[in-house]
């Protein structure tokens, strides 16, 4: 990528300025045509491309002086006579670097001795055109600087957002509550009493799920299958803590499970639902976990059968698990995502998620694509995924 | 004296919780299990009408936790107590400053058996007052922790029912209890007030006096009295002093 860069520039400089030779050398010598001098093809070609050249060389020159001692705010007022002086002395050079290189080739091509006038006017002459010349090159470098710093600064400040964003994430999803930690730990060295079969297996399901939790997925979202056998750990372990008084139920629709989904979304919803109904009240508790599309939205929800909240529209910043998911929805997907609470009529609270319908890409694929957009710049509002790198 | 069994409880809302702890206390002849329950609700009715010498308390439960257990029950009520808990950072903090003897789950063999000891001797030695006193402190320092009060546990001709925070219009420092003064109603709940001032809504509640928190929506007006202290006029007639040193816990608007 270095090696690459330090050709581009004095190559796009040849380019350019022999361009603007070629252009310059068409006019002088089409006008010598108009007033029928001919035979001055030759002359006019050398003249014009070494004058091109010689322009060229100057600019070089800038781009590497400008960086160096750029003009900016605060020292304008001390570095603008430089910049005066330095204009003139660029002058001076191209204009000596023109005779030099015309003195060298004349005689080469057969034109014979090159004849550049009287010096004493040349130069001034030539600077007359050299001024504004050499300004704008002064201002194209100076511009082209800010403008690379400007594109810097914006990549800088995505990369920052989406490592905070990860942060942000890491720390979320590893709020697995210790109250359930230790509590399902309880309960398994209770079962090794009377059913080691049952304890070993319900060590497993912790074990997954904390596997879950310590595994650092570059991925924020994974398909709606995944995240329902995860879920379905979870629950096994619930139902065993709570034996008979919680009945669990789900309606996925089966369009659904290649869908995308927040990692761990369902688990705080659930944990959240057991906490209003299961946990807060003695008698038998439901909670119904339901997922459908609806055009381009996929709906998650989360029913239980508790007394409700008193308020839906305030309820999400008092609960933990509700908060972290409405940040955690905000991140992935700003407007695009939507956590909602309703009571339901029967009583009961329905935690209803919407997120976008896409379908969860294969893995690996989508890694390497969102390192190239890092690098190509800004990132496409149409790619919140990425956002989150 | 060949000591009579302690008589003990069980309280946790997980039935395998339940049975481990069963199993474990069977392996103590010295104590008898009397009772077990699955919430707060049952086990404060429980403990009421069986009266144990011990109770192995779960604090995260349904209907009521733990601690609102041993609230509503009265002072000579209280057996010795052995908090179980899962995860509560605040609540073994208040412990070890109220020398409570808790169990932290999962619960190990030898823990429990430590602990029983202990309750054991405790008993022999009749710490009854002296644990209501540690409980109390306990129950202060855990207070910032614990969710906000928005209904009390009451015992109404002998039966326990709610009594909603907003129903309340003072609330009246009596010893180791507080008077919640309600519509023509006094009703007593264990308390102090330093707990419950922590606990109540601030923008609801506000404590006026050493001896007094009133609901503000009762406040009817204010009134000049002496040495810089106001008379509080609530709503029902009733006539409270506002103390100098509280005065700024009252809502501006209120407040002069």
């Amino acid at each position: 990528m270095a090696a690459r860069r330090t050709w581009v520039l004095p190559l796009a400089v040849f380019g350019i300025f022999t361009a603007f030779g070629l252009s310059k050398f068409a006019h002088f010598w089409l006008d010598d045509l108009a007033r029928e001098h001919h035979g001055t093809l030759l002359r006019r070609l050398i003249e014009e491309l070494t004058g091109g050249y010689a322009a060229g060389v100057v600019f070089l020159l800038l781009t590497w002086i400008v960086p160096r001692y750029p003009l900016e705010r605060g020292n304008w007022a001390r570095r603008l006579p430089a910049y005066l002086g330095l204009i003139l002395l660029l002058g001076i050079c191209h204009t000596t670097l023109m005779w030099l290189s015309r003195e060298l080739l004349f005689p080469l091509v057969g034109l014979g001795r090159y004849d550049y006038g009287l010096m004493w006017y040349r130069y001034p002459m030539e600077f007359a055109t050299q001024a504004p010349d050499i300004t704008i090159f002064v201002a194209l470098v100076h511009s082209w600087r800010w403008y690379q710093r400007t594109r810097e600064r914006e990549v800088q400040a995505a990369r920052l957002e989406q490592e905070l964003g990860r942060a942000r994430l890491e720390r979320l999803e590893a709020q697995l509550q210790p109250h359930f930690l230790f509590n399902t730990l309880n309960v398994i060295s209770s079962l090794m009493y009377h059913d080691p079969a049952r304890a070993d297996r319900m060590l497993g399901r912790l074990s997954d799920l904390l596997r879950l939790t310590f595994q650092r997925s570059p991925e924020p979202e994974v398909a709606l299958a995944e995240e329902l056998e995860w879920l379905g750990w979870y629950l096994q372990i619930m139902q065993l803590r709570f034996g008979d008084r919680l009945t669990l139920r789900q309606d996925i629709a089966p369009d659904t499970l290649g869908l995308a989904v927040p990692r761990l979304l369902l688990q705080p919803l659930v944990e959240n639902a057991l906490k209003h109904g299961a946990a807060r009240r003695a008698g038998p508790a439901t909670v119904l976990i339901s997922a459908r599309q609806t055009g381009d939205r996929l709906l998650l929800s989360v029913e239980d059968d508790g007394p409700g909240v008193d308020d839906p529209a305030t309820a999400i910043g008092s609960g933990v698990g509700l908060s972290n998911t409405a940040e955690r929805l905000r991140t992935l997907y700003g407007n695009t995502g939507a956590l909602t609470l309703t009571n339901r009529p029967e009583g009961g609270l329905v935690v209803v998620v919407q997120v976008p319908a896409r379908h969860q890409q294969v893995r690996g694929a989508e890694t390497t694509e969102v390192a190239e957009e890092v690098v190509a710049g800004p990132l496409p509002p149409s790619a919140p995924s990425a956002s989150l790198r | 004296m060949a000591t009579a069994p302690v008589r003990t409880v069980i309280v946790d809302d997980e039935p395998l919780a339940r049975d481990k702890l069963r199993a474990f206390l069977s392996r103590h002849p010295e104590f008898e299990l009397v009772g077990e329950a699955g919430d707060g609700l049952t086990a404060v009715r429980l403990i009421d009408q069986i009266r144990p010498d011990l109770v192995l308390l779960d604090i995260q439960m349904p209907e009521l936790d733990g601690f609102e257990v041993l609230e509503a029950l009265e002072q000579e009520q209280l057996p010795y107590v052995i908090f179980v808990t899962a995860y509560d950072h605040y609540a073994v903090q208040a412990f070890e400053v109220g020398a409570i003897d808790y169990l932290l789950k999962p619960v190990a063999p030898d823990r429990f058996d430590q602990a029983l000891d202990r309750a054991r001797q405790q008993l022999g030695r009749g710490a009854g007052l002296d644990l209501a006193d540690r409980l109390a402190r306990a129950l202060e320092q855990v207070a910032p922790a614990r969710p906000r009060v928005e209904r009390f546990l009451v015992k109404d001709q002998g039966r326990s029912r709610f009594v909603a925070a907003h129903e309340v219009e003072w609330i009246e420092a009596a010893g180791n209890y507080l008077k919640l003064h309600t519509a023509g109603v006094v009703h007593l709940v264990r308390a102090t007030m330093k707990e419950i001032e922590t606990r109540l809504d601030p923008a609801r509640f506000a404590r006026v006096h050493r001896t007094a928190i009133v609901n503000v929506d009762r406040i009817h007006y204010l009134e000049p009295w002496s040495h810089g202290d106001q008379l509080l006029v609530m709503k029902s007639g009733e006539r409270l002093i506002l103390s100098r040193r509280y005065r700024d816990r009252l809502p501006e608007t209120l407040a002069e």
